[in-house]
Parts: structure tokens; C-alpha cells; sequence
């Protein structure tokens, strides 16, 4: 039986990691950037309306709580993105270590 | 005996996939962008009617079938996201969020809003925008791909 390459297991796996995380942080920085400079102007209008007194404490205390939501909704995305792109290296590394065994044992299986 | 290892842990390997988060639903994707549809509508008609001469026709009772509608909708993506699994977790707490979000802006609005050419009222369109482009970039994200 041939002998398993865990030298080219391990290089293809740093190389799925690297690509799959790569991806997730391309696609994920312009958007958190956008919406937390967002977020911040919103919170400096609000302070502005309330210390001209054009807004009572209660209407920015639902403002700001709406804000609030808001952002827990954009965090949880980005956590949940990330998730899924560790999910995402997970699985292809199996798949490589899998092909590798396959290989090695010369059977043919269906994937 | 290595072969049969090898061969063992291949069958494990192949009928392996690891699931850290879940929760793809296209009724809660496109409820949700029918919600955010919806919401902007109501918030241009919104603004117009603040930022005019009239002092009253921003009142409650004028917007009632917009809100009637929200409810609506509210109730429908509630209850497809009550019966995701926890691996879900997420996406109903984004649902969640935008039920009490949508409600805050409702009770607001009955509170009643003021002419003001000061107060656009633009972070509540901008926040309540951000909620749902979250859920929906979310629920992109997590569509098994073909």
C-alpha cells in the first residue's frame, strides 16, 4: 500500500484555510467599514437633535435603541459569515484528507 | 488491518460534514425583503408628510394599513423562524431584532411626530435599512450553493 503524503495534505490544507478566510475578510471588511461609520454618524445626529432639544429623552432613548438592534443584527452577520467560512475550511480539509486516503487505498467511492 | 483503518475512517470522513450554522429559509429571505420594500415606502410618505406645511398629516391613523401590513408580514417571518433548529439560533435572533425594531418605529409613531425640517429622521431609515440588509446578507451567505 502506498504511504500517505501529510506533507501535501498539510500544505493543501493551510492553502484552503488561507483562501477560504481570505475571502470571507475581502468580502466582509468593505461592509463592516461602511456600516460602522454609519453607525457613528447616526449616534453623533442623535446627540445633535437632543442637545438642540428638537428630540425628548424618550424618543432618543427608542432611537438609540433601534440603533442598538440594528447593530446586533449587523455583528451577528459578520459572526455568522465567519462561522460559516471556518464550516467552510472544515469541510474541505476533511475532503482532502479523504481524497488522500482514497488515493492511497486505489478505491473508487462515491462523493 | 492499516488498510481496514484506512478504509474505516475514509466511510467516516466521506459521511462527515461539519455544521457550525444554519438557518437558509427563502420565505424568511424574501419576507424579509418584502418588509424592507415596504418600510422605505412607508418612510419616504413619512418624511414627506414631516418635513411639510401640515402639522397633522403625519398623524397614526393615516399610516394604519402600512402597519397593518408589517404586522402582518411581522407574524409570517416569526413564525418560519420560530421553527429553525439552534443551529438557526442566529438568524431567528435577527428576526427577532427587527420584530422589536419595526414595533419601536410603530410606538414612536403613535407617540406622534412633529414637523421639523431639523429632524429628517434619517438614522431610523438608515438603521432600520441596516437590519435587514444584515438578515438578507446573512441569509445569502447561508443558501446551499448549486
Amino acid at each position: 500500500m502506498e504511504s500517505i503524503n501529510y506533507e501535501n495534505i498539510l500544505t493543501a490544507c493551510i492553502g484552503v484555510a488561507k483562501k477560504e478566510v481570505g475571502k470571507a475578510w475581502k468580502n466582509l471588511k468593505p461592509y463592516a467599514e461602511h456600516e460602522f461609520k454609519q453607525f457613528a454618524e447616526n449616534a453623533a445626529f442623535l446627540a445633535q437633535l437632543k442637545f438642540s432639544n428638537t428630540i425628548n429623552d424618550n424618543e432618543l432613548m427608542v432611537r438609540l435603541n433601534i440603533q442598538r438592534l440594528a447593530l446586533n443584527n449587523v455583528l451577528l452577520t459578520i459572526e455568522g459569515i465567519g462561522l460559516l467560512s471556518a464550516q467552510n475550511v472544515v469541510n474541505a480539509v476533511l475532503a482532502i484528507v479523504a481524497t488522500a486516503i482514497r488515493t492511497v487505498l486505489g478505491v473508487v467511492l462515491p462523493v | 488491518m492499516k488498510t481496514k483503518i484506512s478504509l474505516i475512517l475514509l466511510s467516516f470522513l466521506l459521511a462527515c460534514k461539519v455544521i457550525f450554522v444554519a438557518g437558509y429559509d427563502p420565505i424568511i429571505e424574501e419576507t424579509a425583503t418584502q418588509l424592507q420594500k415596504n418600510f422605505n415606502l412607508h418612510f419616504i410618505k413619512l418624511s414627506r408628510s414631516i418635513q411639510d406645511a401640515d402639522p397633522s398629516n403625519q398623524a397614526f391613523v393615516n399610516f394604519q394599513d402600512y402597519y397593518d401590513q408589517m404586522n402582518t408580514d411581522l407574524f409570517v417571518i416569526k413564525s418560519r423562524a420560530k421553527y429553525l433548529d439552534k443551529k438557526g439560533a442566529m438568524v431567528q435572533k435577527q428576526v427577532n431584532n427587527i420584530d422589536s425594531i419595526l414595533h419601536d418605529l410603530e410606538k414612536l409613531h403613535k407617540t406622534g411626530f412633529t414637523d421639523s425640517k431639523a429632524d429628517d429622521k434619517h438614522d431610523i431609515r438608515n438603521n432600520i435599512n441596516s437590519a435587514f440588509e444584515a438578515l438578507v446578507r446573512f441569509q445569502e451567505a447561508l443558501k446551499p450553493k448549486k
